[in-house]
Order: C-alpha cells, then sequence, then structure tokens
C-alpha cells in the first residue's frame, strides 16, 4: 500500500532525470501509475480489512511515523488518482515546448496529496500541506501572464501566513502533550487548560479556513483559480481547497472536545460556512467571467462542507462525501467550460452563447455537472448535500439547515442562466478539432459523476453513516 | 524562557506590522521571513530545559528535547522555497510591471 504513496514521487524523479524524452512518454508512464494506483485502491476497499496500519521503521507509535489506510484515506486516494488522471490527459498537449516541469510539480503534488491522506503524524501532515501549497502557487503562476502572476504572489502571502499559524498551533500541542503522533496528542490535549485549547484551535481554524478560500479569506480565491489554465484550475478547485478541510476533520476526529469549546467550534464553522455558501453564491451571479464564476461556487461549495464538519457524524460523513463529489463536479465544469471557450478564446460568459449546441458532448458534461451544482436529485451533489442536511436536522440545528435550500436557489438562477445562454441559437462559430485525449478525460469524469451517484449509499456507509 | 518568548513576540509583531505597512514586495517577502523566524525561534525555545545540554544521548544524561530542533530544520528548508518562489514570481511581475509596488497589482479585484 505505501507504493501506492511513493509511485507518483518516483515518477517525478524519472522525469526529473529523462527530461529529454517525448510527452507521450510521461504521459503513459503516468497513466499506467495511476491505472495501478486506483485498481489497487479499489482491490483493499473491497477485499482488505481496513484499517491497515504501518508502523515505519518499527518504533512505537509515541515514537515514529504512523502511516494509516483507513476507509476514508483509501477513497480519497482513489478518487485523487482518477482526477489526475483526467486532468493529465486535458492538459497533454496544450503547450508546444516539452514541459516537463508541469508533469513533476502534478506528480510531486500528488506525492504530497497522498503523504497527507496516509500520515498520522501532525508535522508531517503540515509538511505535506506545504508541499502542496507551494505547488499550488508555481501552478498558478505556470502559464506566466501577468494575471497568473498577480494571483499567485497575493496567493502566496495568504497561504504563507495561514501556514505560519498552522506551525505555530502545532508546536504548541506538541510542547503541551510532548507528541506528535495525531491520535495520541490530540487526546492529551483535550485535557489541557481550557485558554490553551481555545488559543490553539482558534489558530488552527484561521489557518485551516483561510487555506481552503471560507468566506472572510476568500480573496486569493476567485483570482488564482481563474488566472491559472484550465486543468490546474480543476485541480486547484477540485482537491486542494479540500485538503486543509479534511485535516481540520482528521484532527476534530481524533480529539475529544470539552463540550464549551465544541459549542464554540461549532459555531464559528456554522457561520463562517452559512456566510461563505451566501457570499459565494450572490457574488457567482455577478461575474461575467465563466472561470471567475466557478471560482465563486467553489467558495459557496466549501461552506456547504464546513457546515456539515461543523455537527453530527451524519453531517460529517455527507461532508466528506460532497468533498468527492464537489472534486468530480467542478472538475466537469472547468473542462467543459474550457473546451466550449476554445470557440470564441475567451472565457467571457457572454461570447459562450450558442456553443453548447455546436459541442453537444461539452455541453451535456456542463448540463450534468450543473444540476449536480444545483443538486437535482438523481445526480451526486443531490445526495450529499442531503446527507449534510439531514444531520443538521437531527442536531435541532433548523434555521441554520434552511441555508442549505436557500444556496440550491441562489446556485439554480446563474446555472440557469449560463445554461440558457449555452443552448442559445447562434449559427457562425469555427469546427475546432479536439483531441482523442480530451473525450478520454471528459468520459473519465463523466464516469466518475456517474458512478458516485449511483453509489450514494454505499459511500456514505464507508464514511460511517 | 519569557525572555525568548518577548522575543519571539517582538519579532512576529515586527513582520506583522511590516508586512502590513508595506507596499514594496520585497520588503512584504523580508516580513514574512522575519514571521518564519519568530516561529522558528519558539520552536527552538519550547524545546530548552533549563541546564540541559546538547541533544546527545551518550554525552549528556540531562538533555533538550531534539524533535523540535529536527522539525525547525525542515520549517527552514520550506521557508527557504516559499521565499525563492516568491522572489521568482516578484522578478517576473517587475518584466510585466516594471515595478516592484504591491500597489501596482490592481488588475484583479479578488
Amino acid at each position: 500500500m505505501v507504493f501506492t504513496v511513493l509511485a507518483p514521487l518516483i515518477i517525478a524523479i524519472l522525469i526529473g532525470v529523462f527530461y529529454r524524452e517525448k510527452k507521450g512518454f510521461w504521459l503513459t508512464l503516468a497513466s499506467i501509475t495511476f491505472i495501478a494506483n486506483i485498481v489497487h485502491c479499489f482491490y483493499s476497499l473491497l477485499y482488505n480489512s481496513l484499517p491497515i496500519i504501518y508502523n515505519l521503521g518499527e518504533w512505537g507509535a509515541n515514537l515514529g511515523i504512523v502511516l494509516v489506510f483507513d476507509q476514508v484515506t483509501v477513497t480519497m486516494l482513489l478518487v485523487w488518482n482518477s482526477l489526475f488522471l483526467a486532468i493529465l490527459c486535458y492538459c497533454h498537449g496544450e503547450s508546444k515546448d516539452n514541459d516537463f516541469k508541469f508533469y513533476m510539480l502534478i506528480m510531486i503534488m500528488l506525492f504530497a496529496l497522498s503523504g497527507w491522506a496516509v500520515t498520522n503524524d501532525l508535522y508531517n501532515m503540515f509538511v505535506f500541506i506545504e508541499i502542496v501549497s507551494i505547488i499550488s502557487y508555481a501552478l498558478v503562476a505556470y502559464t506566466r501572464t501577468r494575471n497568473s502572476l498577480e494571483a499567485s504572489i497575493k496567493y502566496l502571502f495568504t497561504g504563507s501566513i495561514s501556514s505560519v499559524l498552522i506551525l505555530i498551533s502545532i508546536l504548541i500541542i506538541h510542547f503541551s502533550t510532548g507528541e506528535l503522533n495525531i491520535t495520541l496528542a490530540m487526546a492529551k490535549f483535550s485535557n489541557l487548560p481550557l485558554p490553551t485549547q481555545f488559543i490553539t484551535w482558534g489558530m488552527l481554524l484561521t489557518g485551516f479556513l483561510s487555506k481552503a478560500g471560507a468566506a472572510p479569506m476568500h480573496y486569493w480565491l476567485p483570482d488564482a483559480h481563474a488566472s491559472a489554465k484550465t486543468g490546474v484550475s480543476a485541480l486547484l478547485s477540485g482537491i486542494v481547497i479540500k485538503l486543509s478541510l479534511l485535516s481540520l476533520y482528521k484532527l476534530m476526529a481524533s480529539s475529544d472536545l470539552l463540550p464549551g469549546l465544541n459549542q464554540s467550534i461549532t459555531t464559528v464553522l456554522i457561520v463562517i460556512g452559512a456566510f461563505s455558501v451566501i457570499l459565494g453564491h450572490l457574488v457567482a451571479y455577478r461575474q461575467t467571467n465563466i472561470k471567475r464564476l466557478l471560482a465563486y461556487s467553489s467558495i459557496a461549495q466549501i461552506g456547504y462542507i464546513i457546515m456539515g464538519l461543523s455537527y453530527s457524524i451524519s453531517s460529517k460523513a455527507g461532508a466528506l462525501y460532497h468533498t468527492i463529489n464537489h472534486a468530480f463536479l467542478k472538475t466537469a465544469l472547468f473542462f467543459s467550460a474550457g473546451l466550449l471557450a476554445r470557440y470564441s478564446n475567451s472565457l467571457e460568459i457572454e461570447s459562450l452563447r450558442g456553443t453548447g449546441r455546436k459541442n453537444p458532448i461539452a455541453s451535456t458534461l456542463f448540463t450534468v455537472a450543473a444540476l449536480g451544482m444545483i443538486g437535482i436529485p438523481p445526480i451526486n451533489g443531490f445526495s450529499s448535500k442531503w446527507a449534510i442536511m439531514k444531520g443538521l436536522l437531527a442536531e435541532q440545528a433548523v434555521l441554520i439547515s434552511l441555508v442549505i435550500p436557500l444556496g440550491t436557489i441562489l446556485a439554480t438562477l446563474y446555472y440557469v442562466k449560463i445554461l440558457l445562454i449555452l443552448f442559445d441559437k447562434k449559427i457562425d462559430l469555427p469546427d475546432i478539432k479536439f483531441s482523442r485525449l480530451k473525450a478520454i478525460a471528459v468520459s473519465l469524469v463523466m464516469f466518475g459523476i456517474i458512478s458516485t451517484s449511483i453509489f450514494a449509499p454505499l459511500i456514505l456507509s464507508l464514511f460511517g453513516v | 524562557m519569557p525572555g525568548t518568548l518577548i522575543a519571539v513576540l517582538v519579532l512576529l509583531i515586527i513582520g506583522i506590522v511590516a508586512l502590513i505597512l508595506n507596499t514594496n514586495l520585497f520588503k512584504m517577502i523580508m516580513a514574512l521571513t522575519i514571521i518564519e523566524s519568530a516561529v522558528l525561534l519558539f520552536a527552538v525555545s519550547g524545546a530548552y530545559i533549563k541546564g540541559a545540554g546538547a541533544p546527545l544521548a551518550d554525552i549528556n544524561e540531562n538533555m533538550v528535547n531534539p524533535l523540535p530542533q529536527a522539525l525547525t530544520l525542515t520549517a527552514i528548508v520550506i521557508g527557504a522555497a516559499t521565499t525563492a518562489i516568491a522572489l521568482s514570481l516578484v522578478i517576473k511581475i517587475y518584466k510585466h510591471t516594471k515595478s516592484v509596488s504591491s500597489e501596482d497589482l490592481t488588475r484583479l479585484k479578488g
């Protein structure tokens, strides 16, 4: 199982050594790795008794680093590997020169993501989050246009300040408990005096939520996600911003919070989540650039996940399921928007007029994903939002749970607006041939959406409902 | 311990104030580095035990916590990587705008 984590790093090193090879070679090598990882994850989800626990170097949990492969982790590895396969297929052949650096960055990113998922060590978690962040800064600036550089440096300053906060709180946890293992440290940390816990959790929440792009600290997100190239936007919006929320989930799951502290954390998460949902949807409605609109929609979806993380097990499972669904749906939206925008070489929504009729495959993908984002029943977005809402209702948080249908109504407004523009009549569009790899990428994402929709109860049961 | 803690706080405040007040991107990056150094100082000073020696198990019976020193090394590397990427971004931005002021970065509105 450890090889699943290490394989992308090995490929990245190989790319660095043999960088003169053709691009197709890297794509083949990477795809084989991804497919092997996907098969392996499926196999262990079905046949192995999870969690599998590795003690690196045979040290005990209090001295060494422990890797844990549980249901959540393996599912995330599965989803990330399939999305990375789709993203590499989509990005292939977009630039003329040999961009082995791009492949290297992507592979190291996958290594850091998988390493983050399996590690049960606080400092390891921080290091992997930092690797992911640094690579995200580089990927945003990869096109080297003025907008992308500006967005990247904004992202860098915000991200660095949040990492400093996270590092300080990890150090406080280590000094006060003497542990770095998440399970042991968080269990001991719950017995400390309340002021220490309040300060530490406050810094953790600020750091992680601003890295995730939750509402008051969201200003870097639309810039960064709209200025990067389309595949990278899908990667950042679909996977990277969820990472810090998943870390928060990991820390909260292993700590036994005191009632007073638990109450305050829940309140903070609920308020920030609801604020993100409403602000994200409202601002998305006003956007004229399709990628900025999708980025603001990401803020809203982050809000749903934060709200889900706050309460019971049911809503937490819903939040985890929503991270997967949103990863597939947002990737689908970015891919199809990128394909449709090729007809006029502009990302303005108005210039997409009529492209939906010209390219039925991309527009079908866009429609399905948009309906999923809104939350129309057979598609996966509905099941996860419903699970979050059920969890909130079970805790008597009726007023807060009404934010979710409100968000659905707001989302309907702008997605229907775009769909009407897409399927408008317009004749004079140039004929563009897309490469076969783009079709593979689109069908992979479509397959992901369909399978997560069909197996909704199964996935929710994996997360413990 | 309180002495170093005060130093950490002073460094943090200097860094944050410098980050807020400056518009020169180079100075902002320097402020970021100062904040990072404050955290590193916090890590090393937190591991200190009064009267204890260096963490060499054969020589010193009574030694300081060696773990944060290892963590600090990693954090230094991470900080260096972040600074390197920030500086390279500033060079690229200078090629586009002929200025290193953050006030000229107004193309995107957040």
